[in-house]
């Protein structure tokens, strides 16, 4: 192979991208388009794919990028890794690595990846994630959670959380139990009603402030779920 | 081969060196061989609630550092031969000691002891970490407060951050009848945020304050109620299984009658 700027890898579940970390961006992205599109892109049409960039985070827009390339090329994108989750999750003080993570497909909802945690995450704990956010557990007061997509808590949320870091409008929070000590969506921020909810309920930007919601219709909120 | 229980709580003053005391002495008391660790190097409090402070030579510095053998800085308490003390030292701090060097220790203690309760300082930092080093299991003590039980969840993610998974939850300082008048959390306000295992519940006390300043643990004072508490506490250690102590209150002349005679425990 004449370089290792990208390597490709097929397995059962579709092709996995791995791109070096070290490499422009800019490099990679041409490195792609060649190898994907190029006179040999037919061979991979309709595959789904998960892309790998190691211990590079990549920004909203250069996620933006890599989707609309793979899209165009009749490609799937499954989810994007990154080495740095482990970064990513690590609490910020005392090295609190979260193993049991997961990444799941979401591409129906938006084209981010999830994860997915399976534990209670408790005062002092940092979970922020380039990605959707789904929790299945309690958020104790004191813990902050931080994602670029939604947040769903399947449990209590009483501690912080923000949804749509890199200032998505369109993102929202939901929890079983919304009793946040705070509530933060893209550069709004709210405090939590006082009174406790008795239904899940959902967070969402409406007309320039952030409003709570019973969950009726998730639908109104996600576009096109199971449509595809 | 015995175990090592640490005791801790995060924020200070809930009573973790009173419980560490109570529960040692308890579980003395029932036959067990016990060495009570008292970790907080520069603020040592164990050696006065057992009333030992005066026995004191040769401290946990002391042995870490190899001026002294174990067995030297080893108090006997005064009660029951099966029970001793390695006191922490008062001129140090908490970075005279090392995590390895506390696990060395502990490796060591519980070959010899049933039982080795290590009395943890308040605060996340190294005097945390050295405590936790050594130990299988953990109790978190709480009482209920907002801020103890915060502390408390904050301190269970460290210590399964640690690999110290499932630790019990001891409640301490209730008073059964502001909780019957809803103006102090109940212990299922704080399982609910804590998620953890109840291993006791120690109602407020003024004989644990009586008994603190004379250096005798209230464990072994059978008309206490929190004594009842831990020697319950101590007997679940053991692996028996003993149900809580109901803390109802009963209210008018009759409940008072019925306290009085001793009906109501």
């Amino acid at each position: 192979m004449k370089n290792n700027i990208i390597t490709i890898k097929g397995n059962r579940e579709g092709l996995l991208i791995i791109c070096d970390e070290n490499v422009l961006w800019d490099v990679i992205i041409a490195e792609i388009k060649e190898r994907l599109i190029g006179e040999n892109g037919h061979f991979f049409k309709g595959a789904s794919v998960i892309v790998n960039t190691k211990a590079r985070t990549l920004l909203a827009e250069e996620v933006g990028e890599l989707w609309k390339i793979f899209e165009g090329s009749g490609l799937k994108i499954k989810c994007i890794k990154t080495d740095t989750e482990k970064e990513l999750s690590e609490s910020d003080n005392d090295q609190q690595q979260i193993k049991e993570e997961g990444l799941i497909s979401t591409d129906h909802v938006n084209n981010k990846p999830t994860l997915v945690i399976e534990r209670n995450i408790r005062s002092g704990q940092n979970i922020s994630f380039d990605g959707n956010i789904l929790i299945f557990g309690d958020v104790n007061p004191g813990a902050e959670i931080k994602a670029v997509g939604f947040i769903i808590v399947m449990g209590r949320l009483r501690g912080i959380a923000h949804a749509g870091i890199f200032g998505d409008e369109t993102a929202w929070i939901m929890s079983l139990k919304l009793q946040p000590t705070q509530l933060r969506i893209a550069n709004y921020i709210t405090r939590a009603p006082d009174e406790e909810p008795q239904k899940p309920e959902i967070a969402r930007i409406y007309e320039g402030g952030i409003i709570c919601e019973v969950v009726e219709n998730v639908g109104k909120y996600v576009e096109n779920i199971g449509g595809k | 081969m015995g175990q090592v229980i640490v005791i801790t709580s995060g924020k200070g003053g809930v009573g973790k060196t009173t419980t560490s005391a109570n529960i040692g002495t308890g579980l003395a008391a029932i036959g067990n061989k016990v060495v009570l660790v008292d970790t907080d190097i520069g603020l040592r409090n164990l050696d006065v609630v057992l009333g030992l402070e005066n026995r004191i030579v040769y401290d946990l510095v002391d042995v870490t550092h190899g001026n002294c053998r174990l067995k030297q800085a080893l108090i006997k308490d005064k009660r029951f031969e099966n029970l001793c003390l390695l006191p922490a030292a008062q001129t140090k701090d908490k970075s005279a000691v090392e995590p390895e060097q506390m696990k060395e220790l502990c490796g060591k203690l519980k070959e010899e002891f049933d039982y080795v309760i290590i009395d943890c300082p308040a605060g996340i930092e190294m005097g945390f970490k050295n405590a936790i080093a050594g130990a299988d299991k953990a109790v978190v003590v709480t009482t209920p407060e907002i801020s103890a039980v915060r502390d408390a969840d904050r301190i269970i993610g460290l210590l399964e951050a640690a690999e110290l998974r499932n630790p019990t939850l001891i409640v301490n300082r209730i008073r059964p009848r502001m909780v019957k008048n809803g103006d102090m959390m109940d212990i299922n306000d704080m399982i609910d945020i804590l998620a953890i295992e109840l291993l006791g519940v120690v109602p407020e006390d003024e004989k644990i304050v009586i008994s603190t300043n004379r250096g005798e643990p209230a464990v072994l004072d059978m008309n206490s109620w929190a004594g009842q508490a831990y020697r319950n506490i101590a007997k679940r250690i053991t692996g028996e299984n003993v149900p809580l102590v109901s803390l109802e209150v009963e209210d008018g002349l009759l409940g008072k009658l019925k306290r009085i005679l001793g009906f109501n425990n």
